[in-house]
């Protein structure tokens, strides 16, 4: 007897979710809940934490994201103006510039910065050690973020540019004026998208090294881990960057079905 | 202040034609677009350029501000070289206005913001000063009451009569107009002939790209037919389109009258 199409189909529907629903059960109890909440889960560990977790640790995640991305957008805005000059040795250098960090791990760039840096050139730079890896984070992000804004450039049509040069404008005022302002209009939501990952690249100055006060959410969870024996501020740390990305996450997804919309 | 005479040629002079083009070539790579052009437009005057698409008008047209770059010839403007190295093209360009097809407003800025930026970041008004020439400018275009509007708020009409306030603010010269208005619903097409017909009748020196052969011949003064990237036909507007000698011209009208 032959089932119909749409009864089979539906049953294999349910036959994969029974499936599911077996396999989560299966690990959520085969897992050793007790000593599990005994290792990442306790709440005196977990109270010890306030209010440093926050007035430190994440203050520092958050002004450090920032910082770069602000760095960033300055390093990024230079460099694909550079890219998208005519005169050639601009463009090579933006494009080595943009390939190297790119290519690199940020991880590698903040290093190198970090120990790099100081013994180069002899000088110590505030906050540090962390200064001299935010350096690398901000010289990475620009890389990032220089692609990202030439897009944004070469999409704001050229009659905007022959407009405002006809007016008198120099090419200098037409791209601050004119084409700079709708360029970056266009880019909000690959820019917020930035801002995001760039959050959570913070964790890499961890390997910069630091002192009590420049400790963000990473580090200072790592070091509460040692000290603690318990990975229960890790948790801590891990829900308070889903706090900040996830919401951002949301205003990425508002804003691009916005910018849909206004097309 | 006693100094040097100033070189001749980087000032303009009165006494010379608005716009004086000789020879002039334009290649876009190996395609000749311009193929030696020469023309005249006296102070007032009113000319208008026909032709069938592609025949080089807009070249010619941008030409005048260097918006492209001629590959040879001489264009003076009130006596001029401006292909001189020497002379600041930027300067030569707040005293050309240019109208676009596509109006070409900045879209982040209020209908005051357009006309006020070049006003200010080029001429070094005043803010003030900046808004209330470009309040004159707007009541003259019949658009007054949207300065606070955004280009994307207003109809392709008011936005074309926005972008000639906007070159007007520069007190220019003189105005060259590509085809502004055939982007336009039929029905907005005459608000901005209007406006161009004032300007005309104040004595507005012009140079206008058009298909619209009514304008050509009422407000023009002189009508050219360029064809293949070159002048067929250049004389009175109503002796050219009642009476065309090319038979190439012939073969244009008969085609769009
Ligand atoms: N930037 C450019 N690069 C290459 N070719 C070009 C460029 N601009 C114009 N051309 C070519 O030059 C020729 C003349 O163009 P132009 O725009 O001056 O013609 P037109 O008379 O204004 O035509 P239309 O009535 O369609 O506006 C066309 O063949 C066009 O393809
Ligand atoms: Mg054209």
């Amino acid at each position: 007897m032959a089932m119909r199409r749409t009864t089979r189909r539906k049953l294999g529907r349910v036959a994969m979710y029974v499936l599911f629903v077996a396999v989560l059960a299966v690990v959520v109890l085969s897992a050793d809940w007790d000593r599990f909440a005994q290792y990442f889960l306790r709440w005196d560990i977990a109270r010890e934490q306030f209010p440093q977790i926050i007035t430190v640790a994440l203050r520092n995640t958050l002004v450090f994201t920032v910082v770069s991305f602000v760095g960033g957008l300055v390093v990024g805005t230079v460099m694909a103006l550079m890219k998208l000059s005519s005169i050639g040795p601009y463009r090579w250098f933006a494009t080595a510039y943009i390939e190297l960090f790119r290519g690199l791990p940020a991880l590698l760039t903040i290093f190198a910065f970090a120990y790099m840096l100081p013994i180069a050139f002899g000088v110590r730079l505030p906050f540090a050690p962390v200064g001299a890896g935010l350096l690398g984070l901000v010289v990475v992000a620009g890389a990032y973020m220089a692609e990202v804004i030439r897009a944004g450039i070469q999409a704001v049509p050229k009659g905007q540019t022959e407009a405002s040069r006809s007016l008198g404008m120099s090419p200098m005022k037409t791209m601050f004026f004119v084409v700079l302002p709708q360029g970056l209009r266009i880019i909000i939501p690959p820019l917020t998208n930035e801002f995001v990952l760039l959050l959570k690249d913070t964790s890499l100055l961890f390997i910069a090294g630091s002192t009590i006060i420049t400790k963000e959410l990473t580090t200072f969870a790592r070091d509460a881990t040692t000290t603690t024996s318990n990975g229960t501020v890790l948790v801590m740390a891990a829900m308070l960057y889903l706090l900040v990305t996830i919401p951002l996450t949301r205003v990425v997804a508002y804003l691009e079905r916005r910018m849909a919309r206004s097309r | 202040m006693t100094g040097d005479p100033t070189p001749s040629g980087i000032e303009p002079r009165a006494d010379a034609p608005a716009i004086e083009i000789i020879d002039l070539h334009k290649s876009f790579g190996d395609h000749e677009v311009l193929k030696g052009i020469s023309l005249t437009v006296q102070t007032g005057e009113v000319v208008c350029v026909i032709g069938p698409s592609g025949s080089g008008k807009s070249t010619l047209l941008r030409s005048v501000n260097l918006l492209e770059e001629p590959t040879s010839g001489t264009i003076l403007v009130e006596g001029v070289d401006i292909l001189d190295p020497e002379v600041d093209v930027d300067r030569i360009r707040t005293r050309i206005g240019m109208v676009f097809q596509q109006f070409n407003l900045f879209p982040h800025m209020t209908v005051l913001g357009n006309l006020c930026l070049a006003q200010q970041r080029v001429l070094g008004r005043g803010r003030k000063e900046a808004e209330q020439v470009a309040r004159e400018n707007l009541a003259k275009v019949g658009l007054a009451d949207r300065e606070g509007a955004y280009p994307a708020h207003l109809s392709g009409g008011q936005q074309q009569r926005v972008a000639i306030a906007r070159s007007l603010s520069m007190n220019p010269d003189m105005m060259l107009f590509d085809e502004p208005t055939s982007a336009l619903d039929p029905e907005l097409v005459g608000d901005v002939l209007e406006v161009m017909r004032t300007l005309a009748n104040e004595g507005m020196t012009m140079m206008v790209v058009t298909h619209e052969m009514g304008f050509a011949r009422e407000v023009g003064d002189r009508l050219i037919f360029m064809d293949d990237g070159l002048v067929v036909e250049d004389g009175d507007p109503r002796e050219v389109l009642a009476n065309p000698q090319e038979p190439r011209t012939q073969a244009f009208l008969s085609k769009v009258l």
